[in-house]
């Protein structure tokens, strides 16, 4: 297993733009914010939390479509699905290293954009420990769109709409985690931890609903 | 008749009516059309196997 | 015992007989008028009882409004049920016409949904003074109209049949999750929307001077969403023998 994950890491490092490229959107889209929002630095620092987990969601959402593309352009699709292990593992070792590639910036660039919106430190510390626990499902779920698509070369707006509805109770509970180590009254934990489950629970279903379609788009 | 809230109440009404009717009439027409497609396909002399295929 | 065995092969093999398309379209053909006028009928009954109900102490005359928003919101999550089933029978048993039953229903589980917040908000407004918030139970309906696109979608983008049907099916399924947490959303979450007085077990908390066009009005809208079901069902069944006509058209002339 080890080695099934040295060696996807080392493909999707060398797809090369995949990773920079999700990281310059998430930046565009940070950037684009205060445009919109207006340059006032304490509404930019409320706004922040959902700004950066939106942000991150969208540039995760685009990505999803490099998860089988090197599998769909070589055609070893099939070798994929015939291996001794089950596919669902090797779905899952798949997405552990897209996100280690795709998501794992993300969330390393996160104190460079909060400051830009004038997030406090421990805005930028929840904002981080949240999507580092969040972007996973992300990628979890994201792996069954990527799977139903797999056949379309230019599928990435669609896998995006296709896991979007999906997504959006681990982009509730990631801001409601955030303000809730900012602001007072609002709870941490409970919306923290129901993150972690959605991530564990992904984690099964996303790569056996994405092995069941593979399966069948090879037969 | 309605009231104060027939300005609700109309537009609900009307816009059921035209979506409803709308999806009625896409589906009819479809139907129209492609049973017109498959009989000029036929008369071309392209047949159907035997038994029907999916 | 006999009897029910019996009468439960029957039913099973009528169900796998209804794989073989032109029987299917020789039973839509019959059965469609039929839905129809009962469609037709169960409308001008539901309508005429709407509008004789008396007016609502607090809504007035915007009652009226509930008795076509409730329906639609019903038929809307109902039509997702039928493509999840019909999702199993694609995954499980492999029953052709299954997919044909999920392509068909999407469109017009959409209509139902973009009606449905339509005359929501419609409804909302004076009720409530809102046009749109973001409660749990909005929003997760909102969230079904998405649904309902990105499979008409992904159906439009996929072309070979049977790995379109797998993709459709397991997308539907994926999907499901919405359907509890519309219905119960109300319950977990403190929302703007009124809670269920229609399900309640014990007896509906709703007086039986509206009880009733609603309810006649979601019947006539059930049979409405079979009518319309089963003649996209057949227009489904034609563009399939269109294709597979036109292939073999294409490989006759090589």
């Amino acid at each position: 297993m080890r080695a099934l994950l040295k060696r996807e890491l080392n493909l999707a490092l060398r797809a090369g733009s995949g990773a920079l490229t999700g990281l310059l959107f998430f930046l565009a889209v940070i950037t684009i914010f205060p445009f919109g929002i207006g340059p006032d630095l304490n509404a930019l620092s409320r706004l922040a939390p959902a700004i950066l987990w939106v942000g991150a969601l969208l540039a995760s959402l685009l990505g999803l479509e490099r998860l089988f593309s090197q599998e769909r352009e070589d055609g070893s699709l099939d070798l994929l699905v015939m291996q001794d292990h089950p596919l669902a593992l090797s779905i899952f070792i798949k997405c552990l290293a897209h996100w280690l590639v795709t998501g794992l910036p993300l969330v390393l660039a996160v104190p460079l954009f909060g400051i830009m919106l004038n997030l406090s430190p421990i805005g930028i510390g929840a904002v981080m420990v949240t999507l580092l626990v969040g972007t996973p499902a992300i990628t979890f779920i994201g792996a069954v769109g990527a799977a139903v698509t797999v056949s379309l070369p230019r599928g990435g707006l669609l896998i995006a709409i296709l896991v979007l509805p999906l997504v959006i109770p681990v982009l509730i509970f990631g801001v409601s985690a955030t303000n809730g180590a900012l602001f007072d009254p609002d709870p941490f934990t409970s919306p923290f931890l129901i993150l972690c489950a959605l991530s564990l629970f992904t984690m099964v279903l996303g790569p056996l609903a994405a092995s069941m379609m593979l399966r069948h788009s090879v037969e | 008749m309605f009231g104060k809230h027939a300005a609700y109440i109309i537009p609900s009404y009307t816009l059921t009516v035209l979506v409803i009717a709308g999806l009625l009439l896409w589906i009819l027409a479809t139907y129209r059309k492609r049973k017109n497609e498959i009989a000029a396909l036929e008369a071309k002399g392209i047949k159907r196997g035997a038994g029907g295929e999916q | 015992m006999n009897d029910v065995a019996t009468q439960k092969t029957g039913f099973w093999t009528w169900l796998t007989g209804l794989a073989n398309p032109t029987r299917f379209m020789g039973l839509a053909d019959r059965w469609i008028p039929w839905l129809a006028a009962i469609t037709t009928a169960l409308l001008a009954l539901g309508l005429w009882m709407s509008f004789n109900a008396p007016e609502d102490y607090q809504q007035g005359a915007t009652v009226l409004i509930m008795f076509i928003h409730v329906p639609t919101v019903w038929l809307a999550m109902f039509c997702y049920l039928v493509m999840s089933i019909s999702a199993l029978g694609t995954l499980v048993w492999r029953h052709p016409l299954s997919d044909v039953a999920l392509r068909a229903a999407a469109p017009i589980g959409a209509a139902f949904t973009l009606l449905g917040l339509i005359t929501g908000s419609l409804w909302g407004k004076p009720m409530w003074g809102a046009w749109w918030v973001w409660d749990a139970r909005l929003t997760s309906f909102l969230v079904l109209l998405i649904i309902y696109l990105g499979i008409i979608s992904l159906g439009r983008a996929l072309e070979e049949p049977t790995q379109a049907a797998k993709a459709l099916a397991i997308t539907t399924l994926v999907g499901f999750i919405n359907l509890p947490i519309i219905k119960f959303s109300v319950d977990w979450f403190e929302t703007l929307h009124q809670p269920a007085s229609v399900s309640r077990l014990a007896k509906p908390a709703m007086d039986v001077a509206f009880l009733y066009p609603l309810l006649t009005m979601a019947l006539a809208f059930s049979f409405l969403f079979a009518t319309l079901h089963l003649m996209n069902m057949r227009n489904e069944i034609l563009r399939r023998r269109i294709r597979s006509l036109k292939l073999r058209a294409a490989a006759g002339e090589r």
